[in-house]
């Protein structure tokens, strides 16, 4: 059959499960054959409905917190910001850690577009050979179409602004197209770029040839990833380097639905993190006092051990927990709580959004419960 | 990986012609190549030969998981990106709407193929590197970041 | 004769990013050629690296850690000493072994 992968914010429809998995990378084949999750109560075995009943029993009248939500569908999520204003909860994702908001108002490229007119791609601060692995062989640098039918070689400019040599800043390094620039300083880049454009010297001599590559086509864009995102405390400058260059911007998020989780906040609350019960926005330097004030935690579709400071995950860990994931996780592994196991999303139906905004029907191709059955169960008990 | 003069040092350089060969040295060469094997040496499976036979089979196994163009693949630095996939002239031509584009080869019998999360030989018939009008073509090789796709004569 | 850089301490520039082939039970990490030579180390061998808390990394000589001292996979082992920054400095020495996942 064939199945979207949701293994990263690629979402690769072409996928084929059959005997053996065909197309996906070594992140897609992990998430379809890795090992399920079991359902279970404090590391027994149970049925279903008996977690559910038990996870209803845990978050009635207390203090709960929901977090995850990156790797599940959007209908899913948006029935835990319902859960969450039904039960005055806290929700949150990883999206604290970043500065994103900003970021997603200033003018992006749908891939498909990229992948037959594109020229220059800049991965600022990313390493899509790990986080999102088909990027730059499905969109960006390799395909022959529309426009670009030379491919790499004559039809498209590699340019990687890292601290370190990442494997993609080894092709970019190596590729007579393409632009290794080692940065130790976002800001000091956008103003090298702003620099050479105003006719001044400036830190990282490389740009001058990146902004004489710009010219040469119309459509170019900066791939930012955590690096950038993350390091930026504000777009403002960044905004600019934007409108003098043309470039567009794509965030190159790598949980697989990491921005529709964004965008269904954004405008369901207007923040990326929400405490109901005290109905405002949950700012980074109250994150730390939400998990300690929490009975309950809601976990969905992560494993809060690999992707969390261990000073938040370990206050996770001795709270009461629910656990709705479908891989094996540390979390469940190490606590004693409610363990619910779902089909992964690749088989679950539902939609997703890429990183680039365009969203993806996943076709529903298995019985087994989903995250947002289970969601849907835990509202209605 | 071992070169010629290297294996010809481990043979018994009699120049015996059991072979097939008439010399050692052609022989050690038509091993490399795969063309020969070990045990088409009779004189190495007589007992004096046989610590030296051990080492010889220990430095054709390397060349054992070469295939027929010199192709190796290191599953373990592999993570599927389908870089060499898409890379491929020879699959740009065959399949110009899948593999052309980026997305996964769908012809029959690819020179390669991303399978359960790594790349995987399937048809070296196909390759720019095999047949009589081979080119020294290196593509796949040079957009592995990894490093996991490496030729024999490189090795 | 005397080991004498299993004794000593030293400060490393240190970046968590994702990495698909490091990622598992046993704790894994990347360091550069200069680091290496700096601990003592060939190709491969075990760190500690001390943070908030300590962490025991199985280590290999890598070119992917140019530009920076070690690079740790994000995950369990390094979510134990990042905290909110993915780039920062802590103090490394060599050990015996690699922490696992109990």
């Amino acid at each position: 059959m064939r199945v979207v992968c949701t293994a990263c914010s690629c979402l690769c429809d072409d996928v084929l499960v059959k005997d053996k998995v065909y197309h996906a990378c070594r992140k897609g084949f992990k998430l379809i054959k890795g090992e399920r999750e079991e359902t279970s109560i404090n590391g027994e075995k149970s049925s279903l409905e008996e977690s559910i009943k038990v996870a209803r029993d845990l978050i009635d009248g207390k203090k709960l917190l929901i977090f995850g939500l990156d790797n599940t569908t959007c209908e899913a999520q948006e029935v835990a910001l319902k859960i969450a204003k039904d039960f005055e909860a806290t929700i949150l994702d990883h999206s604290f850690i970043y500065n994103i908001q900003e970021f997603l108002k200033l003018p992006s490229i749908k891939l498909e577009k990229f992948r037959d007119e594109g020229y220059v791609s800049i991965f600022w601060g990313s390493n899509p050979h790990n986080s999102m692995p088909r990027l730059l062989s499905r969109f960006i640098y390799y395909p022959r179409s529309g426009k670009r039918q030379k491919g790499y070689e004559e039809d498209r400019f590699l340019v990687v602004a890292d601290l370190r040599k990442s494997e993609t800043a080894k092709i970019a390094e190596k590729s007579k197209s393409g632009l290794f620039i080692k940065i130790d300083n976002d800001y000091e880049l956008i103003k090298s770029f702003i620099r050479v454009i105003e006719g001044k010297a400036c830190k990282y001599l490389e740009v001058a040839k990146v902004l004489k590559e710009l010219e040469k086509a119309e459509i170019n864009a900066i791939f930012g990833g955590g690096g950038l995102l993350r390091n930026l405390k504000d777009a403002k400058l960044f905004k600019e380097l934007i409108e003098k260059t043309g470039v567009y911007f794509v965030p190159t998020l790598n949980k697989a639905n990491h921005r529709g989780y964004i965008e269904m906040m954004i405008k369901k609350t207007g923040f990326l993190a929400y405490d109901f019960k005290e109905d405002t926005n949950l700012s980074k330097d109250k994150i730390l006092n939400a998990f300690k004030d929490c009975d309950v935690a809601l976990i969905v579709a992560s494993d809060p051990l690999r992707t969390l400071p261990y000073e938040l995950s370990k206050i996770l860990t001795e709270k009461k927990l629910i656990i709705i994931n479908s891989l094996k996780s540390i979390i469940a592994k190490i606590t004693k709580s409610v363990v619910i196991s779902t089909e992964i999303s690749p088989f679950s139906g539902g939609s997703m959004i890429r990183c680039d905004g365009v969203k993806v029907q996943i076709e529903r191709q298995s019985e087994k419960v989903s995250d947002l059955d289970v969601l849907k169960m835990l509202m209605e008990v | 990986m071992p070169n010629p003069m290297e294996i010809y040092k481990l043979l018994p350089k009699t120049n015996c012609g059991k072979c097939g060969e008439k010399t050692c040295m052609s022989f050690a060469f038509k091993l490399l190549n795969g063309e020969k094997k070990l045990e088409d040496c009779k004189p190495l499976y007589s007992k004096e030969y046989d610590v030296i036979r051990k080492k010889l089979e220990e430095l054709i196994s390397i060349v054992e998981k070469a295939k027929e163009t010199g192709l190796i693949i290191n599953e373990e630095l592999c993570i599927g990106c389908a870089n060499c996939v898409v890379s491929c002239p020879v699959h740009v031509e065959k399949d110009p709407k899948n593999a052309g584009i980026g997305r996964g080869i769908e012809i029959d019998e690819p020179i390669l193929r991303i399978e359960n999360g790594v790349v995987v030989v399937i048809n070296l018939s196909l390759c720019r590197r095999y047949g009589k009008n081979r080119t020294l073509c290196v593509i796949c090789r040079e957009n592995c970041p990894t490093d996991a796709i490496a030729f024999v004569e490189e090795l | 004769m005397l080991d004498f850089t299993k004794l000593m301490k030293f400060e490393a520039k240190i970046v968590v990013v994702d990495d698909i082939l490091l990622d598992g039970e046993v704790a894994r990490a990347l360091i550069s050629k200069e680091f290496a030579k700096k601990l003592g180390i060939n190709k491969s061998g075990f760190i500690k690296i001390i943070r908030n808390n300590s962490v025991c990394f199985e280590v290999k000589v890598s070119e992917f850690a140019d530009g920076v001292d070690v690079v740790l996979p994000s995950g369990y082992f390094s979510a134990k000493l990042h905290g909110m920054d993915k780039v920062f400095l802590a103090e490394v020495e060599k050990c015996e072994s690699a922490d696992t996942i109990s």
